[in-house]
């Protein structure tokens, strides 16, 4: 057994090191992460077809228009055709099958719309940022360990904080003092937080990429995707068999009001069609239970089945009648994605996620004023390195929303383009970090062109898409407004810093010594 | 140090789109200017099925022709007298390649664009880094030179 004190420094030196590693993958995946918080809204924001004012509770009527729209766009066939109803994660109302592009029809004006599939380009690209996944092969895995990581920090940093040694702190006042209380503050407040997101992140990191050795083995090396194995069973769909002859259908708005009476406690989010227009034909309605929205995500819908052309109940699967697993999962599902939470929840996890971001910026900042007393030209080169990482990863952020409005949609390697530019931007600010002296100048030039970019992107996303953020006020696109606001405030956040940097005594501290002595 | 480069190198490397992993879009061309095009799953072999195909010029974007994927058979199209795409869809999304020319060639033609924005953008990143490399090297020398000069005239 280890002496006690022995135990702590090595648990110290632990957290040290494993922190440093795990730091900056895990910023980026906390930073885009919080961001992707948002995205049903960012996803309304970047796209010009869905620039409209929804009606109340997402209402829609497609009954005069469905038979013609399935027949124009051959959507009738034997394969089912899945209808994903209009929501505040997307106000269009969609209409895909598994052999043909999907469809989009504005509810309010009852138009078939052709959109391209850039218009997501954003929200997919911060969602590939957070995963990982932009990083070929290993990036998904090597997310799921930085989060086992935290995990290790999490109960680490805990363990750590419950001895309460008052270890060499030697004046109060001290920068190095400052850090550690912020750390332990902020630390000690997402502890919950980091658990939940670290934890199911792992699994998903992790587990889904990792699977495979377990379903080969379990299959005696017949197959090795476990996808494949464990679809049927979880993921059971069912078959329906369909008639030659034609047969009238009952209207959309009568049979998911007959879905609704048979099933209260379902808030449909999905109808699907099996053989509609022909004899035996069934929807299926699906959606959450709101009873149970966490046991009820988007991999465990309960659903209602009716007939098409009578309205009888097919079958009624509640939430009891799932699979126990499928249970489990969409719980686990639910704690990382919230699917089915509206703008409350999201605020407040977003809110979380930007205290774990200042959580591991000052813990990067108590190891470098260790450092910084240190003869030797790393010191400085690592500080000018993470902040072009942890403080340039803002500007190049800023400049994909910007660079969205400003290109032309018919670009037809626009994504590229895009994605190109905000690695080349990062990559900039990464030789700038070393390419300028003054470290002050660095950050406040960061932290203003994110600004400036922000405000551009408002500006021309008023410009392109006709709706400044007067004009949404006016039309009562709430979505729209509170997006552009919000940019504008953070843009207004983000010069108030740069100001706020160029005055602080603190970070001149960090130029006096090191590479660019004697410049 | 090498590990955070090493990253930002990888992630620089990643810059592809408008394909789909595990879908090959497969055009071959036949006898009298016509191509036969196919969607293929990579790890079943499963031919796709009732998919839109769309043939669309690269100089002003129109589409120049639109059919749908039959029966599992290959499409046969008539080769377009410019530059062309071709678009497979399926669901949200959609992969494009570009489209093999004519015997005689095209008659209108644009410069290949395939990789344009890849390698610019790829280009920039590399040239940054390097940059990057060559400035915080020339100024570790410095350090260590000035050092030397200090301790030389003690």
């Amino acid at each position: 057994m280890l002496e006690k004190s022995l135990i702590f420094k090595y648990l110290y030196r632990s957290h040290t090191i494993i922190g440093l590693l795990v730091l900056f993958l895990f910023y980026m995946s906390t930073y885009f992460g919080t961001l992707t918080f948002f995205m049903p809204y960012l996803k309304v924001w970047e796209s010009p077809s869905r620039h409209f004012a929804p009606q109340h509770n997402h209402a829609f009527n497609i009954d005069a228009l469905l038979d013609e729209v399935l027949e124009k766009h051959h959507f009738l066939g034997d394969k089912p055709v899945e209808i994903t109803l209009p929501s505040f994660r997307d106000p269009l109302l969609k209409i895909s099958s598994e052999a043909q592009n999907s469809l989009y029809i504005n509810p309010v004006t009852n138009e078939v719309l052709k959109v391209a599939k850039e218009e997501n380009l954003i929200s997919t690209f911060f969602n590939e940022l957070h995963t990982g996944i932009v990083i070929p092969l290993v990036g998904m895995p090597l997310m799921g360990m930085m989060s086992v990581g935290i995990l290790f920090l999490t109960f680490g940093g805990f363990w750590l904080y419950l001895q309460k040694r008052s270890h060499r702190t030697s004046s109060k006042a001290s920068w190095r003092a400052t850090w550690l209380s912020w750390h332990k503050i902020t630390g000690l407040a997402i502890i919950p937080y980091a658990l939940v997101f670290a934890l199911t992140g792992a699994f998903l990191g992790l587990m889904l990429s990792s699977s495979q050795p377990f379903a080969w083995s379990m299959t005696h090396g017949t197959v090795s995707n476990m996808r494949t194995l464990v679809a049927p069973i979880l993921f059971a769909q069912p078959k329906y068999k369909g008639g030659e002859t034609t047969k009238q259908m009952l209207p959309f708005s009568t049979l998911q009001a007959l879905a609704q009476e048979h099933y209260p406690q379902l808030s449909i989010t999905n109808a699907t069609l099996y053989h509609y227009g022909k004899e035996g034909a069934k929807v299926r309605f699906r959606g959450y239970d709101k009873e149970n929205v966490a046991q009820s995500g988007r991999v465990n819908r309960p659903s209602i089945t009716l007939d098409a052309s009578s309205g009888a109940v097919v079958e009624h699967k509640t939430l009891d009648k799932t699979h126990g697993i499928s249970r489990t999962l969409s719980t686990f599902y639910f704690l990382h994605f919230v699917p089915d939470e509206t703008l409350g929840l999201r605020v407040v996890l977003a809110l979380f996620g930007a205290i774990l971001a200042i959580s591991l910026a000052s813990g990067y900042l108590l190891w470098a004023e260790k450092k910084l007393h240190q003869q030797g030209f790393l010191a400085d080169l690592t500080n000018r390195v993470s902040i072009a990482i942890l403080i340039g990863i803002i500007p190049s952020s800023a400049l994909v929303p910007f660079l969205h409005w400003v290109l032309a949609y018919e670009l037809f390697d626009k994504e590229i383009w895009i994605r190109g530019t905000f690695y080349a931007f990062w990559s900039f600010w990464l030789f700038y970090t070393v390419f300028e002296r003054s470290i002050v100048m660095i950050i406040s030039r960061m932290l203003k062109s994110a600004a400036w970019l922000l405000l551009l992107c408002v500006l021309f996303h008023g410009l392109k898409s006709g709706f400044f953020f007067w004009q949404s006020f006016h039309q009562k696109a709430w979505i729209l407004f509170y997006m552009d606001l919000a940019l504008i405030l953070s843009s207004m956040v983000l010069f108030y810093m740069a100001k706020w940097v160029e005055k602080k005594e603190l970070f001149y501290r960090y130029e006096r010594k090191g590479v660019f002595d004697g410049y | 140090m090498v590990i955070k480069f090493w990253f930002i190198f990888l992630l620089s490397t990643q810059l592809f789109a408008h394909k789909i992993e595990g879908l090959n879009l497969i055009i071959t061309p036949i006898e009298s200017d016509t191509i036969s095009i196919e969607g293929k799953m990579k790890g079943s072999g499963k031919k796709l099925e009732g998919n839109k195909i769309a043939l669309i010029s690269m100089i002003d974007k129109r589409i120049l022709e639109e059919a749908f994927l039959e029966g599992g058979k290959p499409l046969q199209l008539k080769i377009p007298q410019e530059s062309y795409w071709v678009y497979l869809y399926v669901g949200d999304q959609d992969v494009v390649e570009e489209g093999p020319a004519p015997k005689e060639g095209f008659k209108k033609i644009v410069t290949s664009q395939k990789e344009r924005a890849f390698r610019t953008m790829g280009t920039l990143c590399l040239g940054f880094i390097t940059l990057f490399l060559t400035i915080s090297g020339y100024r570790i020398y410095g350090y260590k030179r000035r050092k030397k000069a200090v301790s030389l005239r003690f």
